[in-house]
């Protein structure tokens, strides 16, 4: 059997393992490593299974994953959300659909620093959601940019599925984060400007919101949110420049974040810390044993030829390449239903990331496509992770097909903003193309 | 006592297996707890490297080789015990719509492939390590200190997992058909 065929039934048995209820992580790596045994014989595929581990969890710029996410559960054990979205109200509400605008907008701060788009809709579903409906908001929008939120926040770092994609492909996780930085504010533009069409052309969606605040009110509710709003800059000059690592920038937020912390519960007991550590540990362990899994099978997939063959078929069927960009979206699209971020981008790279590297697209532009791309699988419906959160969050106010309907002019607003990235592909190349 | 869910339901009868496993869920427990200690230590080093090279012009000595041999610990001692709470991502969409017994089959057969898996991860890293033990190998940074313990980690973490599935699919295997509980969804 030819190393090419080996590999396709490789791929054929990663997705049925998947399906059948196998660890995405043991699919992976048994798959992975059978294969290997198939094209390079038992020793060889033992050797490399012996460094895999070693190689991949000894090292300084990884540390960023568990630092990331220890920055996220602080922020929400410092109350943050409500912070920013009360910030956002009294900046933005006065605004045609100010109340989802405002969430839209909060959700994206709090899920930047968080880097959750599950617990960014988990938290502002609970916020957020009771105030838009008490004032005769729609349930369809107000269900729906709190969904919607979840895709800026994995853009805008600090963002931990970023340093995934740049750890699988072996690209430079600090590039990579400073290229979702434009995208990501050009998207939240983009999902203002949605909610703000979609009010005009229907206003009574959502009532007009008449309290207004003195600046003086305005600039008080920035007390709490506007240093995490500073933290986040800091992270991004501090990457841009080269002041410090993308670790470094993690631990600092993190730090900052634990003091905001301890500030909002009144001493350290209230943010229970062992229980935060030992959430961030678990994940952290989820996470890297996909990615080392997933490593194990991108090798058999280069080892046995098998990604540079399907690289030359896509080549040599001579289509334009952006019909294979289409075709590689709509894969995403499909599986995004299924799993979450790190799974979906652990099975699926091995196989796209060599095809497109060999079309010719940049591996960095690339990065913000598939994290937006998989983001926006995780609300497409007829299955979305976020849709569902939404809806067991909201205490039986809304029913989930509420939050489908709403989403569609965000879906369209999200398939304007690939195409953008497509036609604009400067858009995340500029920043990272002038970094120190 | 912090909080600990014991993976056996409760109501069952406990037998000495499930003696077994909840002590090995405490054993699991306590290596969380030096994973969950490292991860502070790796916080609070990497800060003071930062603070102390532009305050003070000062960085700490070997701050880079010991956050990369922290995160050995962090990620290879949580292994087992993300298991243990089956967080590890799995699809459920097919087996829940399957009838009971043959998404029993199914667990089973997953259950003892990552043990298969995990196993012959197992033999591979205590081959590596006890190689590096054996021309006891250094870190040669700004300072100097034995590699050797940190590959014995990666064994340690891999072992352990291993046979926290031997458990889990022993555990399926003992009971009758069960409805599927969807995985803990962890998403970042």
């Amino acid at each position: 059997m030819s190393g090419f065929a080996i590999g396709i039934l490789g791929i054929v048995f990663l997705f049925v393992s998947i399906l059948l209820g196998v660890n995405v992580m043991v699919a992976l790596g048994a798959v992975g490593i059978l294969g290997l045994t198939a094209v390079v014989g038992l020793n060889a595929a033992t050797a490399m299974l012996s460094t895999v581990f070693f190689e991949t969890v000894h090292g300084f710029h990884f540390s960023v994953i568990p630092l990331f996410l220890l920055m996220g559960l602080f922020a929400m054990r410092a109350g943050l959300g409500e912070d920013l979205f009360e910030a956002s109200i009294k900046w933005l509400g006065r605004l045609r659909g100010g109340l989802a605008i405002s969430t839209t907008m909060g959700a994206a701060a709090f899920g930047a620093a968080s880097g959750s788009s599950v617990g960014t809709a988990t938290v502002f579903t609970k916020l957020a959601l009771p105030q838009m409906l008490d004032r005769g908001y729609d349930k369809r929008l107000a269900s729906a940019s709190i969904a919607i939120a979840g895709t800026l926040a994995v853009m805008i770092p600090p963002s931990a599925v970023m340093v995934i994609y740049g750890i699988l492909t072996d690209s430079s996780i600090g590039a990579l984060l400073i290229a979702g930085v434009i995208p990501g504010l050009v998207f939240a533009v983009v999902l203002c400007a949605a909610t703000y069409i979609w009010v005009w052309r229907r206003p009574e969606l959502a009532p007009r919101f008449d309290e207004s605040y003195s600046l003086k009110e305005k600039f008080y509710s920035l007390r709490l949110a506007g240093p995490l709003i500073i933290v986040i800059i800091c992270i991004i000059a501090g990457l841009y420049l080269g002041v410090f690592t993308p670790t470094e920038a993690g631990a600092a937020g993190a730090a900052v974040t634990l003091i905001l912390a301890i500030i909002r519960q009144r001493g350290i007991k209230g943010v229970r810390l062992l229980e935060t550590l030992l959430e961030t540990i678990k994940t952290t362990a989820m996470i890297f044993g996909i990615i080392i899994c997933a490593l194990i099978f991108s090798r058999f997939l280069a080892l046995s030829g098998t990604a540079i063959a399907l690289g030359d078929f896509m080549t040599s069927l001579h289509v334009n390449k952006w019909v294979v960009v289409g075709i590689v979206a709509l894969i995403y699209l499909v599986f995004g239903m299924m799993m979450d971020a790190p799974a979906l981008l652990a099975i699926t790279l091995p196989i796209t990331h060599p095809v497109m590297i060999q079309l010719g697209f940049d591996p960095i532009w690339f990065g913000v496509f598939v994290v937006l791309l998989v983001e926006l699988s995780a609300i497409t419906p007829p299955v979305g992770i976020n849709c569902f959160v939404v809806q067991a969050a909201s205490n039986g106010r809304i029913e989930l097909e509420d939050v489908f309907m709403g989403l569609i002019p965000y879906v369209l607003a999200g398939l304007f903003m690939l195409v953008l990235l497509c036609l604009l592909p400067q858009m995340a190349l500029f920043l990272p193309s002038t970094m120190r | 006592m912090p909080p600990f869910v014991s993976h056996p339901s409760r109501d069952v009868k406990v037998s000495g297996f499930h003696r077994l496993c909840r002590a090995y869920g405490r054993l699991l427990h306590a290596c969380g707890l030096i994973a969950a200690i490292s991860t502070f230590a790796m916080l609070v080093l990497v800060v003071a490297n930062v603070i102390g090279r532009y305050l003070f012009n000062a960085p700490i000595t070997g701050a880079f080789e010991i956050t990369e041999s922290l995160l050995v610990v962090v990620i290879m001692l949580g292994l087992a015990l993300t298991q243990y709470h089956d967080g590890h991502i799995r699809v459920t969409i097919l087996t829940r719509r399957m009838p009971l017994s043959w998404a029993r089959l199914a667990k089973i057969w997953a259950l003892i492939l990552g043990a298969a898996f995990f196993a012959w991860c197992a033999y591979a890293s205590w081959k590596f390590a006890y190689e590096s033990y054996s021309f006891n190998e250094q870190e040669w940074g700004t300072i100097t200190f034995p590699l050797y313990p940190f590959k014995f980690v990666v064994f340690l973490g891999v072992v352990l997992l291993a046979i926290q599935f031997v458990l889990d699919a022993i555990n399926a295997i003992s009971k009758p058909p069960s409805a599927d509980q969807p995985a803990a969804v962890e998403n970042i």
